[in-house]
């Protein structure tokens, strides 16, 4: 129980973290909308909700993801999408802290191990099967290590994990690479369980095909590292001004100074580090990834140091110390359930446009509420939403110069049949339109509504 | 400091090579001005080349590089702007690879294979700016630290001399700082040596026509680079430089994990570093350039086996190889002879129309260029950034953009003319509004209101 405290008071403050922030991520509608649609008639295997790739066909990867919000938003509304979180984020830290305690006895380093992925989590405690993808990168991690250390069955039920990751996010494709760096190396140093290293490479594999998608479903994760959005700022680059930034710099400059200062680091650590270190230079969303992986790391470096510093003075935990603790996470357990939010913050949307927005297809609105109205407005389709790869190209394209009233704005909106513009007051388009002379049918400081003519 | 031929030679190589590429950087023109002006006597401590700027104090902090362009150019003309480059090239492709081969004598293919990385990332910042002649001073200055006392001392008179030629110094203060600090860990036996060491090299930066505001400019691109600018932004993977540089960091990582334990000297290089290079893509070769000594001395030797264990060659025949390669590189000026502006992405042919005088408004990438071929037209805009920033370069961007408020910011600043690109926003909407078109080509549009 001692060696299990640890992990569950962290996690449970991490919950509790994640239970304060709103409800307010610009995607949860859509995903919400899917899973009811996936429940209600199956896969959902072309587009439903807009008007501009109606019927084109879209991305599966995430379809027991979105299930499962959608459950827990029938179950227990929107606290229930906020419970989720707080359960997958206090699940995600609690598995990284416990990773981080395989390797050593000091409670302290655990805790400070766990640090950088608390920081940089909290850019991705998101209302998304996203959250659940690093929750399952986690849970991977911790498996991968047993495996390689001996355990048969760790190495199993990674590839049970993917199977399954490989339903709930696009994310899944690191976990399978992962699992294949890990038995490559496994199947080069390990010669006496060769084969079992091989055999679990292959599964997972070929577990990944097993998604209504098929061998598609690595279209999704290829697309995304090949070629990111980067007008999206979670896609953009990693920029150390920021305070993700420099959470994540500092995460990078510890690992490259334990690798450096400290003893040579085990080679199947390496080839968990070394790609995770690549991939989450790639993009913001994927800083976090780096800080999961280099856990155990930390904890050992960091025991080492307190060791030096307290002349190898041991640090265990009592019994009563232990039970203590327990109660505390419980305590913070259900603080976190307490308060986390019932309703979602819909201060960002236009929600008094709501009445006044016309039903059928021609409604052109800004991006950020494409996912908003496609929840809150069904009788009315989307221009463009969140889900972006299915409008990239021509409808992107004609998306980014109507809004910025570029060069051929018009003959776009006449072109695509736009009948009504929803739309920032500030945004070029509005300001155009108005002096145009447009009907404006409503408007207020946060959104204007205006009939194309 | 001996430099092997086998660095001489590749930086012979690649200094021919370099004079493949054109002259046509955007800031070298304001930088051979601004050179000039100091040439004549006249260090340039305020703004004078725009019209929306003018008397704001400017930096400093690269007089010494602008002044070096402007002799140049003054001696030889564009092809003594080439040669500069070249040479400059040279130095740094012979030190990097030095630095290789001094970690690791007589492994050539591991030296070249450490040096890569650092060559392919510093390829692109291989242009006509006094910014490359302080990557030459990083790769000295990185080949001086690993050296004993005397190469320490080396370092502060470098410093002094980088200090005045880019900004890029203070990086290199700070790898002496983390050095000195290093060595008084290590080295308990007068430890004490090091502190005025340290003091003179902080000294030394001071010593410039700026004095204590020679760190603005350096503090003010570490803390607040301007993203917009290509090169100021976050390294990104799907670049060629951003790909070359997560593939370095990648190396670094593994071979400090794979291979033997590093220093604490390298430890304390490596990491400032790093973490530097993750700031702007312009400085992702600082990591490149730092590592290879690193690399040099802990990668495998594929031919380790089958290497000619013959003694090593005598010195004269070093000395000859060493003069051959120093007489190669004397033919360099025939390979820059030919050499001239690339104007192709200029508005040459668009500047009879441009009026003088005050009240022209122009696209900030022609702004340099601008300043140099039309020295009666003052600019509202150029590559130097920081004389304009903040108000003068929002105010840019939102005529440029043509954002809503636009004609009221043209007002306000009594813009008479715009030189913009046809493709500019502004040059659709400002023909809307009544202004007239007085030149238009492919590349520019001149308007007049």
């Amino acid at each position: 129980m001692t060696r299990l405290v640890v992990p569950f008071l962290v996690g449970a403050l991490a919950g509790a973290l994640a239970a304060v922030q709103p409800i307010n991520d610009t995607d949860v509608w859509w995903h919400l909308a899917t899973g009811r649609e996936t429940l209600a008639q199956g896969i959902v295997r072309s587009d439903l909700f807009s008007w501009t790739v109606r019927g084109a066909p879209v991305s599966t990867d995430q379809w027991l993801g979105q299930v499962v919000l959608y459950l827990s938003y029938a179950v227990a509304g929107w606290w229930g999408v906020a419970l989720l979180r707080v359960v997958l984020v206090g699940t995600l830290i609690a598995i990284v802290a416990l990773d981080a305690s395989g390797r050593v006895q000091r409670p302290l380093a655990v805790v400070l191990a766990t640090m950088p992925a608390l920081l940089l989590t909290r850019a991705v405690a998101v209302d998304r099967p996203e959250l659940a993808g690093f929750v399952l990168f986690a849970a991977l991690l911790y498996l991968l290590r047993r495996g390689r250390a001996g355990s048969w069955r760790a190495l199993v039920a990674c590839t049970a994990l993917v199977g399954v990751w490989a339903n709930v996010h696009g994310s899944f494709a690191l976990g399978a690479v992962l699992t294949g760096f890990v038995c490559i190396e496994g199947a080069l140093r390990d010669v006496a369980r060769r084969r079992e290293y091989i055999a679990v490479a292959l599964a997972t594999l070929a577990v990944t095909l097993a998604t209504p998608a098929g061998i598609a479903t690595w279209t999704a994760p290829g697309s995304h590292f090949l070629s990111p959005p980067r007008d999206i700022q979670e896609w953009n680059v990693v920029d150390v001004r920021t305070p993700l930034g420099v959470a994540y710099a500092a995460t990078l400059a510890l690992l490259i100074a334990s690798v450096l200062a400290g003893p040579r680091i085990d080679p199947r650590e390496a080839v968990i580090v070394i790609p995770v270190a690549f991939l989450s230079l790639t993009a913001a969303r994927q800083a976090p990834l780096l800080a999961i992986a280099v856990a155990p790391l930390f904890a050992e470096r960091v025991a080492w140091a307190l060791a030096f510093a307290t002349r190898g003075a041991t640090a265990q935990i009592s019994r009563p110390a232990s039970t203590f603790l327990a109660a505390a996470a419980v305590a913070i357990a259900a603080m976190a359930v307490a308060i986390a939010p019932r309703a979602p913050d819909e201060r960002a949307y236009p929600r008094a446009a709501l009445d006044s927005i016309p039903h059928g297809d021609g409604l052109f609105a800004r991006y950020e509420w494409g996912g908003w109205l496609i929840w809150n407005a069904p009788a009315t389709p989307v221009f463009v939403d969140g889900r972006l790869f299915q409008y990239r190209g021509a409808v992107l394209d004609d998306y980014q110069r109507i809004v910025t009233a570029k060069q051929g704005w018009r003959d776009a909106v006449t072109r695509r049949g736009v009948r009504a513009l929803l739309v920032v007051p500030s945004d070029p388009v509005a300001v155009r339109a108005r002096e145009l002379g447009w009907r404006v049918i409503a408007s207020s400081e946060s959104f204007v509504l205006i009939a194309a003519p | 400091m001996r430099v092997s031929p086998f660095a001489l030679f590749l930086g012979v190589v690649f200094a021919y090579l370099v004079t493949l590429q054109p002259i046509n950087d955007s800031d070298l023109f304001w930088h051979v001005e601004t050179g000039r002006l100091t040439l004549a006597g006249d260090l340039p401590r305020v703004e004078v080349f725009s019209w929306t700027a003018r008397g704001e104090p400017v930096f400093t902090d690269q007089w010494l590089g602008d002044l070096v362009l402007a002799v140049a150019r003054a001696a030889a003309g564009w092809p003594g702007i080439l040669a500069l480059r070249a040479l400059a090239v040279f130095a740094l492709v012979a030190l990097v690879v030095d630095a290789a081969m001094s970690a690791r004598p007589r492994a050539p293919i591991v030296a070249a294979a450490a040096a890569l990385p650092a060559i392919l990332l510093s390829r692109f910042a291989w242009t006509d700016r006094p910014e490359l002649l302080g990557l030459v001073c990083f790769a000295l200055m990185i080949r001086l630290l690993r050296g004993g006392d005397r190469e320490l001392l080396l370092t502060i008179p470098l410093l002094f001399v980088w200090a005045q030629l880019h900004g890029s110094y203070a990086l290199g203060l700070g790898l002496i700082l983390a050095s000195c600090a290093a060595r008084a860990i290590e080295e308990k036996p007068e430890r004490w040596r090091f502190v005025p060491i340290a003091s003179f090299a902080v000294l030394a930066t001071l010593l410039g026509p700026s004095g204590l505001d020679a760190w603005t400019s350096s503090g003010g691109h570490f803390l607040a680079p301007p993203r917009f600018i290509a090169e100021e932004g976050a390294p990104d993977a799907r670049t060629l430089p951003g790909a070359f540089f997560l593939i370095t960091l990648a190396l670094v990582i593994a071979t400090a994990s794979l291979g033997r334990r590093a220093t604490l000297r390298e430890t304390l290089v490596l990491v400032p570093v790093a973490l530097v290079a993750l700031t702007a893509t312009r400085h992702t070769p600082l990591l490149a350039i730092a590592a290879v000594p690193f690399f040099a001395s802990r990668w495998p030797d594929p031919i380790a086996g089958l290497r000619d264990r013959s003694p090593a060659a005598p010195e004269a025949n070093l000395g000859r190889t060493r003069a051959f390669l120093i007489a190669l590189l004397a033919f360099l000026p025939i390979a820059v002879l030919d050499a001239h502006v690339d104007e192709s992405t200029y508005p040459r042919a668009a500047l009879a129309a441009v009026p003088e005088g005050a009240g022209v408004f122009n696209q900030y990438d022609w702004g340099g260029w601008l300043l140099y071929a039309k020295p009666s037209t003052p600019v509202f805009i150029d590559g130097r950034l920081f004389p304009y920033v903040p108000d003068v370069l929002a105010d840019y961007r939102a005529i440029v953009g043509a954002h809503p408020g636009w004609e009221s910011v043209v007002a306000r600043h009594g813009v008479k003319a715009m030189l913009v690109r046809p493709s500019d926003p502004i040059a659709v909407r400002a023909t809307e509004r009544g202004w007239r078109v007085a030149f238009r080509d492919a590349i520019a549009v001149v308007l007049i209101r």
